[in-house]
């Protein structure tokens, strides 16, 4: 995110203005604890640090580092709840607040977190992560199956229309759920969910996914043959680079391809045993007991019509 | 589907015959102006009494004002030398003075509606919006039954009688789930349950008619492309209950819906003033809903069950008894393995 002057010249206002500068390089910590302020600004120890001096170095080093909505959220809850026992009041935080907001983020209080406004814009980062930040991430992968004879077998148009069709049935059911889709390639994708429920969500759209295309399939497909998906969900640590190439270099992405290719059947949206514990009870009862594979324990959702 | 014709003589001597009998009205051609007809209307020209430069003129401003890209002349004494000339001018039907003395009737509307079909087809890069036959076959269907057609809800009027497609939803066990809510919390829950629905429904054009705290009655129009798009939202709530549920209804414990659709006549009233309406339609279609459908299912009464004829809507259904004189089709459950 791009801060504008007027927003860092605010957020400064209101830090000299409410707190000392030994608590504004305590809360800069919180927020980095390799933040070294001496270092950074090249100020000698035994140099007294007025309050303006450090409020206009921490507010311009975290947004040179693209930190300055992670500064907010730290200021956020240290006036809310306080730090060490003790209340931090600061003036003027509300004015950040909604200036972020005119930004196209939304603050969510009950996370504490401020989130790109999804029906504003849906970026690969969520407008929060950094190149090289890893953070625990839901997965979510699907494939096409019989994909080339797809293409083969029909009319280009009607392929489009269909595959069309099916990116805005994924879209919907990820970005409805705050989830981003890092890659599409012809015949699958790959979403991820980082913020929130992150768990749920990515079970959730899969199977909103499931249910989409079972009612396309029934009724507006074009094609002769029904479209059939193989979904999986997994989730673990992933490091967030920009480049595609370096992000499919992650684990957890490897796993997951494994899993959709060689553990899930057609039809099927697979849960690995890590994020199926976090779902709630009710949507826990639509899928199938735990199997062992070779990829750990999954379960298995899929669609049946009664005989 | 009704016949509006324009024309400068105060009485038009087009008829609609005795055997198969269609609407015809006469309005002056003065009143032949942009966005002047009403839904499903076909407009014709009567040119009667008209000059060469008056025909030219309106024949051109019918062009631009007609519905489905549909309309046509009338000539009952047989001034018009070339009438071929109109079909190239984008006319769709002529009827000269013999046709004028037999009349108009359906079977020639729907012949009519064929041949446009098909000249719409063949011709590409035409800009206009194309033709929807079922949507004109809907409105011609319509009409063959008694009772009022069905105006639109703009123009409705209480106290008449029309027919519709009564669709009834209820919440199982809701005693039980106002007992685990508590009252308030119900409230909500129906509050949230009722606006899930009414986004849901939109595509059908139907109104929330009648609503008890247990269960409510739609009315959806008595168009066949309207009760199919219910009869599928309804299948999609069906399948995504466990998803709706939790996510956008905050339950964390399984509901179960259950639906119901009768095709019927009623009189008509405004909601919320239906207490002196007397239905058998809508009293069958409660019975229907509170003593014979089943959770989790969709049920159609054999009234309702020629929507069933599609068969990719009649797959998801099975036949499932009589029913106070009516055969029922339950919709198939939804397995999840």
């Amino acid at each position: 995110m791009r801060v504008k002057n007027s927003l860092l010249s605010l957020c400064k206002k209101t830090l000299y203005e409410s707190i000392s500068a030994e608590m504004m390089l305590r809360f800069m910590e919180l927020m980095d604890p390799s933040y070294d302020f001496y270092t950074r600004s090249g100020i000698p120890h035994n140099i007294p640090v007025t309050n303006q001096m450090a409020a206009e170095r921490i507010v311009s080093d975290a947004a040179e580092d693209g930190r300055f909505i992670d500064l907010v959220e730290v200021l956020v809850k240290v006036d809310s709840i306080g730090y060490m026992g003790r209340n931090y009041p600061i003036k003027g935080l509300a004015q950040i607040v909604k200036a972020i907001n005119q930004e196209g983020f939304v603050f969510d209080s009950a996370s504490g977190q401020f989130f790109e406004n999804s029906s504003e814009r849906a970026s690969p980062d969520w407008g929060r992560l950094h190149d090289g930040d890893e953070r625990q991430t839901a997965l979510l992968r699907l494939d096409i199956a019989s994909n080339s004879s797809i293409v083969k077998n029909n009319p280009v148009e009607q392929v489009d229309q269909v595959y069309s069709a099916l990116r805005n049935i994924v879209q919907r059911a990820v970005i409805s759920r705050f989830g981003r889709i890092w890659l599409w390639e012809g015949d699958g994708a790959i979403a991820a969910f980082v913020f929130y429920r992150k768990e749920a969500a990515a079970i959730m759209a899969g199977m909103e996914i499931l249910n989409e295309l079972y009612f396309y399939n029934s009724f507006a497909n074009p094609l002769p043959d029904p479209v059939k998906l193989r979904v999986a969900v997994h989730a673990g640590p992933i490091k967030y680079r920009k480049d595609p190439i370096e992000l499919l270099k992650n684990d957890t992405i490897k796993d997951i391809i494994q899993i959709e290719g060689k553990a899930t059947p057609i039809d099927n949206l697979s849960a690995s045993s890590n994020v199926f514990l976090s779902v709630d009870r009710v949507i826990q009862e639509c899928f199938s007991q735990e199997k062992h594979t070779v990829f750990g324990k999954l379960r298995y959702y899929s669609i049946g019509l009664e005989h | 589907m009704k016949i509006q014709v324009f024309s400068k003589v105060k009485k038009t001597l087009l008829t609609a015959t005795q055997s198969n009998p269609l609407s015809v009205e006469l309005c002056p051609l003065s009143e032949l102006k942009k966005n002047s007809l009403q839904k499903d209307t076909i407009p014709y020209l009567d040119v009667s009494d008209l000059s060469e430069e008056e025909i030219k003129k309106s024949l051109k401003l019918i062009n631009s004002v007609t519905n489905y890209g549909v309309w046509g002349v009338i000539d009952p004494n047989g001034i018009i030398k070339d009438p071929a000339r109109l079909f190239f001018d984008g006319a769709s039907d002529y009827m000269g003075p013999a046709l004028c003395k037999e009349g108009m009737d359906r079977c020639r509307l729907k012949a009519l509606l064929s041949w446009v079909e098909a000249r719409q087809n063949a011709s590409t890069g035409n800009n206009k919006k194309p033709i929807n036959l079922a949507e004109i076959e809907d409105c011609i269907a319509e009409s063959d039954k008694p009772g009022n057609a069905f105006p639109g809800w703009k123009a409705i009027k209480p106290g008449n009688i029309y027919n519709f497609y009564f669709f009834y939803v209820s919440v199982s066990a809701h005693t039980n789930l106002k007992s685990r809510l508590g009252e308030k919390a119900y409230k909500i829950f129906m509050d949230k349950f009722r606006m899930l629905l009414q986004q849901s429904f939109l595509e059908s054009d139907c109104i929330l008619w009648m609503e008890t705290d247990s269960n409510a009655l739609y009315l959806v129009p008595p168009k066949k492309q309207n009760a199919t798009s219910i009869i599928v939202i309804a299948l999609r709530i069906l399948l995504s209950a466990p998803l709706l549920a939790y996510e956008k209804l905050h339950i964390p414990f399984p509901v179960k819906f259950t639906f119901a659709l009768h095709y019927g006549q009623s009189e008509y009233a405004i909601p919320g003033k239906t207490g002196t309406i007397i239905s058998d339609a809508i009293n069958y279609i409660h019975h229907l809903g509170a003593k014979k459908a089943e959770p989790e299912r969709l049920s159609i009464s054999e009234e309702a069950a020629h929507l069933l004829e599609d068969k990719r809507l009649g797959q998801f259904f099975a036949e499932a008894g009589v029913f106070e004189k009516q055969r029922i089709f339950h919709s198939k459950k939804f397995m999840y393995k």
